[in-house]
């Protein structure tokens, strides 16, 4: 079955060519036409052929198509499966879903309009996915009088443009929706016009490209081990995107590294298959047994193996409504793999309604990015072209696919003490023990002061008179002047975090002036905090607690902060 | 591989997602052709295994022979089987055959809303004892978050707009204009948590497709979809008294492969026996937006 996608902007006539097509081919329900005509008579509207295609009443109420409707269509052995997809720029998700599901794409372009914004925009998302052959329609000649001047006009255009993005192999075809010109027959109205009907170039079109024939890859789906009824099998599930494997066969799974050779491919009912080949869904059982997780990917020992990094080159496509910016975190999911990362540096920006290259700071809905990524984790992956399934991903963010593109590059990591710190972060996880609901609460007393001997005086000070009251204390010095970007808040907060699991009396001297992002790191629930300011001149901003000048009478100041800040609030 | 292979793969691929992501799973069996073999691929993604249960929706009106199809196979092929309805509507003859209310209103009462309670766990589940082979009152009432349910694409329109993953908002009901996008095989296994999702692993499949892998796999079916002496069979099974039988000697799935293949069928459409997709220009439109399968 050939799966093909409909693009165009918005009232080219997409639908109305999928409808005339069903029309004419005589492969509607019987009677389906005649109904929609009379229904269309009763409601007083002008019947059109779209509305075989747009099922909703609401679509049918607004004549336009909003989401992608499915359709199948047989015509003398050959079968296919159509995505109409919608051309209004704001339902342009939709017109996405559609396209990275087909493996062949018609665009339709009304030659009056001429070549708008989705005309591009809907090709340049057929080049993104390396989809080469291409049907364009141009639709509604009979408005142009069926002019062949017109016609030549638009194709030379827009196929400058088509080929610009590596789209080389597309038909043209002059043609009336409405009246089924070049639909399923050939128009007497355009004899200038020699070449195939729709009907006919939609033969032209590839049946899937052989994926056996590419090295073995096998993204890790799930790992079963179901022992009702004495079913001791520990089975590895997923889909062959490439090649082939069979029992004996050694892999190694990526990025872990680690190896195992195959037992027996399962299946039910039958017990086992010979080989697993690309587009199966197989299970895999395995000696030794490693312990994987879903998201490696399995190559052969003796193929070619996929890339593994951590810092990646990307070009993508998105769709988010609020823009995507550097710094922020968002996830990333390619094949099973799913891994956290922020955006490094924004490369380059296309704007896709001017196809304008731009210098931003954020990637905005329907712009194509190209950006470095700095993912929390190594995933696995391919980069060349023909081996696409493996190197496209997609963007999710707050429970949905924002965008969708391809890995260009892999990179090195931008230098080795990012890499350790990020694998720290991974591995240290404070637990939190405490009862939120408990009175006892944690003490923070929090050390403002310009000068450092002071600080330390004061720390030292402090310190020994807690310890004489049965109160161990632990110190931290933040310096707040490096307290910037993201990594750095979570370090600090993750230190914080694990001193709270350590021990219920805090000691933090701070470096630096207060900032908002240091209060909010330490405004917590089980958190109480008594602020101590040293500086000469009293802090406004501060609001301070305790304002000390002198160290005099140093131990009933202590006592005096000890039994409003430890006992007095909190016994 | 040939088209059944990739149809079957690619389904697998899909329960496999939904088993992963999705925490309290249960699978839609109305006891039709579709959904049964759903469940035929749920054994063969989990090598023989159903790792959650299947839930039917008893409206009470079935016809008779797919109760005892249901609870002979579910008992065959040791599945967790459960059932539920809604009693209070069944108790106050509040329905389209007691001539109370139409047919429409019936579909909303007897599967939709009992369909919601089943989700909700707010309304009784009947599990069934494979030692007794009878319905015992199930205990656990855990809400389900994600429903497999086995609507093909080319049935009707509004199908044929669905998503494998179609995330429903906390009334159950469909938002066709905010659906999320989905390609690649990546599909939208997060969503807010007073909602469930619901996932499609057949929406590519088209009747004929179905037919030939029953065959294939000689998957058991409902009798009723034979003619059994009387020029007639159900195309399509629902409730005894909204649904009607075709005409057609089709005795068996080779028969009626060759039925569909000839294009005597070809006219008519699937649903056509299905009495509340003919109300309000688009009933079945209507009632999917609520929350109907």
């Amino acid at each position: 079955m050939k799966k093909i996608v409909i693009l165009g902007h918005v009232d080219h006539g997409k639908s109305t060519i999928l409808g005339r097509l069903l029309a004419d081919t005589h492969v509607l329900p019987k009677g389906k036409l005649q109904a929609l005509r009379n229904n269309c008579r009763n409601n007083a509207k002008t019947f059109e052929y779209s509305f075989l295609i747009d099922a909703f009443k609401l679509e049918q109420d607004q004549g336009i198509t909003l989401d992608i409707a499915r359709c199948f269509f047989k015509y003398k052995n050959a079968e296919y499966l159509f995505f109409d997809a919608p051309g209004h720029l704001e339902f342009l998700k939709n017109a996405i879903t559609g396209a990275f599901q087909a493996d062949n794409a018609i665009v339709v372009i009304d030659v009056q309009e001429g070549i708008q914004e989705n005309s591009r925009r809907h090709a340049y998302l057929l080049s993104m996915m390396n989809m080469e052959n291409v049907i364009v329609v141009l639709n509604k000649m009979d408005l142009a009088n069926y002019d062949q001047n017109i016609y030549e006009e638009t194709k030379r255009e827009y196929q400058k443009f088509l080929l610009e993005h590596n789209i080389s192999g597309s038909i043209f075809i002059p043609a009336c929706g409405l009246k089924g010109e070049n639909i399923a027959k050939k128009s007497l109205c355009m004899p200038w016009y020699t070449g195939k009907t729709l009907l006919e170039a939609l033969r032209t079109f590839k049946l899937d490209p052989l994926l056996e024939s590419k090295p073995f890859r096998l993204p890790v789906q799930d790992i079963y081990k179901f022992t009702e009824k004495g079913d001791s099998r520990r089975i590895i599930a997923g889909f062959v995107e490439y090649g082939q494997c069979k029992g004996g066969d050694k892999l190694r799974f990526f990025p872990s590294n680690k190896e195992a050779s195959i037992i027996s491919i399962e299946d039910f009912p039958n017990k086992s298959d010979e080989y697993a080949s690309s587009g199966m869904s197989a299970g895999l059982v395995l000696h030794p047994q490693i312990y994987i997780k879903r998201g490696e990917v399995a190559a052969k020992v003796d193929e070619k193996q996929p890339e593994v990094a951590s810092r990646i080159k990307v070009r993508f496509f998105c769709f988010s409504p609020t823009p995507l910016e550097k710094g922020k975190t968002y996830v990333l999911k390619i094949c099973t793999a799913k891994v956290s990362f922020t955006i490094e540096k924004i490369c380059s920006v296309l704007d896709t309604a001017t196809f304008q290259y731009q210098e931003k700071d954020c990637i905005e809905q329907n712009d194509v990015a190209e950006c470095i990524l700095s993912l929390n984790s190594p995933i696995a992956f391919d980069i060349e072209k023909e081996m696409f399934h493996t190197g496209r991903f997609v963007i999710v963010h707050e429970f949905a696919i924002i965008g969708g593109g391809v890995i260009c590059e892999k990179l090195d990591p931008s230098n080795k003490q990012a890499q350790k710190e990020s694998a720290l972060e991974d591995f240290i996880c404070p637990l939190q023990f405490f009862d939120e609901e408990k009175s006892q609460k944690a003490v923070a007393f929090i050390v403002f002061g310009e000068d450092p001997q002071t600080r330390i005086v004061f720390a030292q000070n402090f310190r020994k008179f807690l310890a004489e009251k049965k109160c161990p204390t632990t110190c931290l010095e933040i310096d707040c002047s490096l307290l910037h970007s993201t990594k750095e808040l979570k370090r600090c907060e993750e230190a914080i975090s694990l001193l709270l699991a350590a021990s219920t009396t805090l000691l933090f001297l701070i470096k630096g002036a207060s900032s908002d992002k240091l209060m909010t790191l330490l405004n917590r629930k089980n958190l109480q905090n008594v602020v101590i300011d040293l500086n000469k001149e009293k802090s406004l901003q501060l609001q301070a607690d305790y304002h000390i000048v002198s160290f005099d009478n140093i131990p009933e100041t202590f006592e005096k902060i000890y039994s409003e800040g430890v006992d007095g609030k909190f016994s | 591989m040939d088209h059944l292979q990739k149809l079957e793969s690619k389904s697998i691929y899909i329960l496999r997602e939904a088993y992963y992501h999705i925490e309290n799973l249960g699978m839609l069996w109305s006891v039709g052709k579709d959904s049964t073999v759903l469940a035929y691929l749920c054994r063969k993604a989990f090598f023989g295994h159903v790792p959650f249960p299947l839930i039917h929706i008893d409206t009470g009106f079935k016809i008779p022979e797919m109760i005892s199809f249901r609870d002979k196979l579910a008992l065959e092929w040791g599945l967790a089987m459960i059932y539920g309805q809604n009693e209070a509507i069944l108790k106050e003859k509040r329905t389209f055959p007691d001539k109370t209310v139409s047919c429409l209103e019936c579909c909303k009462k007897l599967k939709t809303e009992a369909l919601k309670q089943m989700i909700d766990g707010t309304s009784k589940r009947y599990k069934l004892n494979h030692s007794t082979k009878q319905y015992d009152e199930d205990s656990n009432q855990t809400p389900f978050n994600g429903l497999i349910v086995g609507i093909r694409a080319d049935e009707e329109g509004s199908r044929s707009k669905e998503r494998y993953f179609s995330v429903r908002n906390s009334n159950n009901s469909w938002n066709f204009e905010a659906q999320l996008p989905e390609f690649w095989g990546q599909f939208n296994t997060e969503f807010p948590r007073a909602s469930h999702v619901r996932v499609h692993p057949l929406l590519d499949w088209r009747e004929l497709d179905i037919w030939q892998y029953i065959r294939r796999e000689q998957i058991p079916v409902s009798s009723l979809y034979f003619d059994r002496g009387d020029g007639k069979r159900y195309r399509s099974l629902g409730c005894g008294p909204c649904t009607q039988p075709i005409c057609s000697k089709a005795r068996n799935p080779d028969e009626i492969i060759e039925e569909l293949k000839s294009g005597q069928l070809a006219h008519v459409a699937e649903r056509s026996g299905r009495g509340q997709d003919k109300e309000d220009r688009g009933g079945l439109e209507t009632l999917r937006k609520e929350g109907y399968m």
